[in-house]
């Protein structure tokens, strides 16, 4: 049978359908660290027949879904929650009828199914998907993520089919080179005098001023729904600890916000021991070809040479199956350093499938050695669908192990990421591929090393329901705990938050202020909800096969059914169903045809390059180019002759009236520092810091040698006039203390990159300056070194 | 019922799972809707529409959704049932299937032959079963017509 001749002008998939979806637009609005987005999801029926179109699609995976509509005809249709089957029974029905439904599944926290049945020849609906989120955010910056696309998930053969059906198809659409749909942004940021700066690393962006918004949208308008849309907005203040209250329908909800610093800690220091085990465990699958693979042996090499002398480590590299350096972990010292070093240069994304379970087993099944304290860092785009094993295997080992994730590439699996880091309380930091890497794993190796803050109690002084019930936290990371108070009054003025070791000794503490705030538009209680039912989601496994486990799972889903009936959240257990029942909703029969929309393969997947993606989507006319830029709010006119290179393309194309007026001076030095954050150009601070040895101490090089303009010769004239009471080590003595002043000097302004890979170094000179006391030409090294450096860097 | 048994080949288990699922078709005159069909089976109505969107198991009769099934829905159901019992999945299932349509020694799944008895009721029958047997194929499909119009007396 053939198909009805098609209309010129749309796109086909590869078997000859048209595709219903014709484009998407996402509306939000962030204000400080929440967000409220609406996504439209625009579909037309060329066809003759009427169909039922099924669109697989991703969603940040702590985004609280909690609203759904279709516009049909100028009519609005409004979707309301049911338990999962019971939605699709509805739905089914209701196209059994002839009538109009549509239906939103979620099968993953960060994975959706939306099936929009009846769509009738010539006709269009639009679906409005709307969420709340608590954005990520650390000190004054938060991130705004927007999954675009569903890279394919890797399905261990032992992975058992849910209800049925293989979990391959439930996670994963088909997949096509490209796509005829684009995606279009609306992004309003409240509060415009309070930012800093806007960034995106992932797009080139128009940032406009409107009242108190700026309000940033695509440069090209449209852009392919081929990679994460990341937006960075920098605040002038930090975020500091609050709580906030809002009262809804007879009920309390508090939002309370840790973001603990150095300043927290109460001169008491943790349980945790000073020796460390540590593993990187290295992603090596086929999807992590190209651009991921090169960003996280990076990431690991930055790691390895930040490493402190009283350390074990090894490395491990996973896909279908796996290899380590060691047998068992080694002590850091120079010559492991070395073998690391050397294991990575030979490591390729060439094994296969994704296979996190058995690399994991391996360590889990050796416990850390007595004194020592365990970390994994884990380095993955997390492109499976088990990740409830995965997270079941973690939270088993979290009390001897803290396992954490750098997620990679330009559409990780953000659930797997975050969700494995949750259960194994560790931390996480995910990294677009046009983002600088050390900056972010550095930031996460240091919270990480810092010590978890676990252990907390929040007096609230009245039963209230808290999620998550026994939160982590990380210092310079923000974390929200929810609360729920069903019944009774909330008095205090004030919450207490302490955290306790296991002697009951108080290790830090809070005290915040509790602000009342109008949940309006971001209301508390869906973000509570949001927060319970993914603990209940994630509560771990009860046991295969036993009738107790049976029972209580069946409690824990009956649970997060209610709490997702109650507040309008969805959750894995229910959906969002909407039926039309009048009769010019009612199509003649119930026959239509199945339209799959297929997605974008990710930029970058299996090493597929952006080249290719260009070529063939630059063909429909709206695919942007595969150049980075960026949008920065604040420019001022005082330096419009920078080179042009260095001022962010769409400044350039706009009048400099808008843009470089004066209330933005003395902030383009930030402007430059962003710039500077994600040039993927040579780096010379970490030229300098790959110098830096095992025990600490520096090397001299070529960066170091051309930013002093010094010689070989030039460093043994030096050495000559130093005086020390042991000439061994003598100019790696010299070397060092000249490079800790040059990092003070030249690179202050970065100096949290820097900060926790040189504090060996740091230690070391200390102690070297101590045994030897070192001169030059009378004056203390370090004094000497300081000075050296400052006069070489005047121009 | 000769006719319609299970063909399976010695040690085959592989051509006993295809043959099964592709060939086991009572002729039986009972309809069920998919509320039914879910009931007597356990499976949920999303996994049966996803069984018939994948040919696992035959569409319904009728029109769109709204169609009915048989007993032959019914056993199709049940064996793959008893396959996942056995530790055997969809995707398993699934790849014999599109194997077995391309295997040139037996026959494709889609050469059936279909009789209508009257509107409603229809009897489909293996092309090749029809080849080897024309006469009991015939005699058959006059039995079942003169049933299903209500004359017994041929029994």
């Amino acid at each position: 049978m053939t198909e009805p001749a098609e209309p010129t002008g749309i796109l086909f998939q590869q078997d000859g359908k048209p595709v219903p979806l014709i484009g998407v637009d996402v509306r939000a609005d962030i204000a400080g660290n929440g967000a409220k987005a609406k996504i439209s999801q625009r579909f037309i029926n060329t066809e003759k027949k009427s169909i039922e179109a099924v669109y697989k699609f991703p969603l940040p995976e702590n985004a609280a879904v909690c609203g759904f509509r279709a516009l049909i005809d100028g009519r609005i249709v409004e979707g309301v929650i049911e338990e999962k089957e019971k939605a699709f029974e509805k739905y089914d029905k209701a196209l059994e009828e002839g009538y109009r439904a549509q239906l939103l599944d979620e099968e993953r926290p960060n994975i959706l199914t939306l099936s929009v049945g009846n769509i009738q020849p010539g006709g269009t609906v639009i679906i409005e998907i709307t969420y709340i989120i608590l954005l990520e955010f650390y000190n004054s910056e938060v991130r705004f993520s927007l999954p675009t696309t569903i890279s394919p998930r890797f399905t261990p053969a032992s992975q058992k089919d849910e209800n049925g059906i293989p979990v391959s198809d439930i996670v994963n659409p088909p997949s096509a080179l490209s796509v005829p749909y684009g995606l279009t942004i609306n992004i309003h940021i409240h509060g415009r005098k309070a930012i800093a700066a806007i960034e995106s690393p992932s797009h080139t962006i128009n940032t406009k001023f409107e009242g108190d918004d700026a309000i940033v949208s695509f440069s090209s308008g449209k852009a392919a729904m081929d990679r994460d849309f990341i937006l960075t907005v920098a605040y002038e203040k930090e975020f500091a600890s609050r709580a906030y209250l809002s009262k809804e329908n007879n009920e309390t909800f508090l939002q309370i916000l840790l973001m603990p610093d150095e300043k927290d800690e109460a001169g008491k220091t943790g349980s945790a021991p000073q020796k460390r085990e540590i593993f990187f465990v290295l992603d090596c699958s086929g999807s992590m070809q190209g651009e991921s693979i090169a960003e996280a042996k990076k990431a690991v090499e930055i790691l390895i040479r930040a490493l402190e002398a009283n350390t074990t480590f090894n490395i491990y590299r996973f896909g279908s199956g796996f290899d380590y350096l060691y047998r068992r972990s080694k002590p850091y010292d120079e010559k492991s350093m070395k073998d690391a070093l050397k294991y990575l240069s030979k490591t390729e994304a060439d094994k296969g499938g994704t296979e996190i379970l058995p690399v994991l087993g391996d360590i889990y099944k050796t416990r850390p050695a007595s004194g020592f304290r365990r970390d994994i860092f884990l380095l993955t785009d997390g492109e499976i669908s088990n990740e409830d094993d995965v997270m079941t295997m973690v939270e088993r080992h979290n009390q001897t192990t803290t396992l954490s994730t750098v997620g990679i590439g330009s559409g990780p699996n953000e659930f797997l990421i975050r969700g494995v880091a949750r259960a194994a309380r560790g931390s996480s930091e995910m990294i677009a591929p046009k983002e600088r890497i050390e900056p972010k794993v550095l930031r996460l190796f240091q919270r990480v090393m810092a010590g978890r803050i676990d252990n907390l109690k929040i007096h609230f002084g009245v039963r209230a329901e808290q999620a998550p019930a026994n939160p982590v936290v990380y210092r310079n990371q923000g974390t929200g705990i929810f609360a729920r108070i069903k019944s009774g009054e909330l008095k205090n003025k004030s919450v207490k938050v302490q955290q306790y070791n296991s002697g009951g000794e108080t290790l830090r503490e809070w005290s915040l202020e509790i602000e009342e705030v109008n949940g309006g538009e971001m209301p508390l209680s869906k973000l509570w909800a949001r927060e319970k039912i993914r603990e209940i989601e994630e509560g771990g496994g009860t046991g295969e096969g036993s009738r107790q486990g049976a029972r209580i799972e069946k409690r824990k889903r009956d649970e997060a059914i209610e709490i997702s009936r109650q507040y309008g959240v969805i959750s894995r257990s229910t959906s969002f169903v909407g039926i039309e029942k009048t009769r010019n909703a009612k199509a003649k029969d119930s026959c239509m045809v199945l339209r799959v929309v297929p997605t974008c393969i990710t930029s970058g997947w299996h090493g597929l390059g952006s080249q290719i993606q260009f070529s063939i989507n630059n063909a429909v006319g709206f695919m942007e180019r595969d150049t980075v830029q960026y949008s920065i709010r604040k420019m001022p006119d005082a330096r419009v002759n920078e080179p042009e290179d260095l001022i962010p393309c769409f400044l350039r194309n706009q009048s400099s009236k808008d843009v470089f007026g004066s209330p933005f001076d003395a902030t383009f030095t930030a402007a430059r520092k962003t710039l500077s954050r994600f040039s993927k150009k040579d780096d010379e601070l970490f030229d300098i810091l790959s110098l830096q040895r095992a025990e600490g101490g520096f090397d001299t090089g070529i960066v170091i040698e051309n930013l002093l303009n010094i010689t070989r010769s030039g460093w043994l004239a030096i050495a000559k006039r130093m005086n020390v009471k042991d000439k061994a080590g003598l100019m790696l003595i010299l070397i060092t203390s000249v490079v800790l002043a040059l990092l003070e000097e030249k690179f202050s302004a970065r100096k949290s990159e820097w900060d926790g890979i040189v504090a060996k170094s740091r230690l070391w000179l200390k102690k070297q300056v101590a045994l030897g006391k070192p001169t030059v030409d009378g004056q203390p090294l370090e004094d000497w070194a300081k000075n050296f450096v400052r006069e070489k860097l005047i121009p | 019922m000769e006719l319609f048994r299970v063909i399976s080949l010695p040690g085959k288990t592989v051509l006993a799972i295809m043959t099964a699922l592709c060939y086991y078709r009572a002729m039986e005159n009972k309809k069920y809707t998919i509320e039914e069909l879910s009931e007597l089976t356990g499976y949920t109505r999303r996994t049966i529409r996803y069984y018939v969107q994948e040919g696992l198991i035959d569409p319904p009769a009728g029109r769109g959704r709204g169609g009915f099934y048989y007993d032959s829905h019914i056993q199709q159901l049940l064996q793959i049932k008893s396959f996942q019992e056995k530790g055997i999945g969809i995707t398993a299932m699934l790849s014999l299937m599109k194997k077995e349509v391309t295997d040139p020694v037996l026959p494709s799944r889609e050469i059936m032959v279909r009789y209508q008895i009257v509107p409603g009721i229809e009897v489909n029958i293996s092309r090749e079963i029809e080849i080897k047997e024309p006469k009991k194929v015939l005699e058959l499909i006059r039995v079942v017509k003169s049933i299903a119009k209500g004359d017994m007396t041929n029994d």
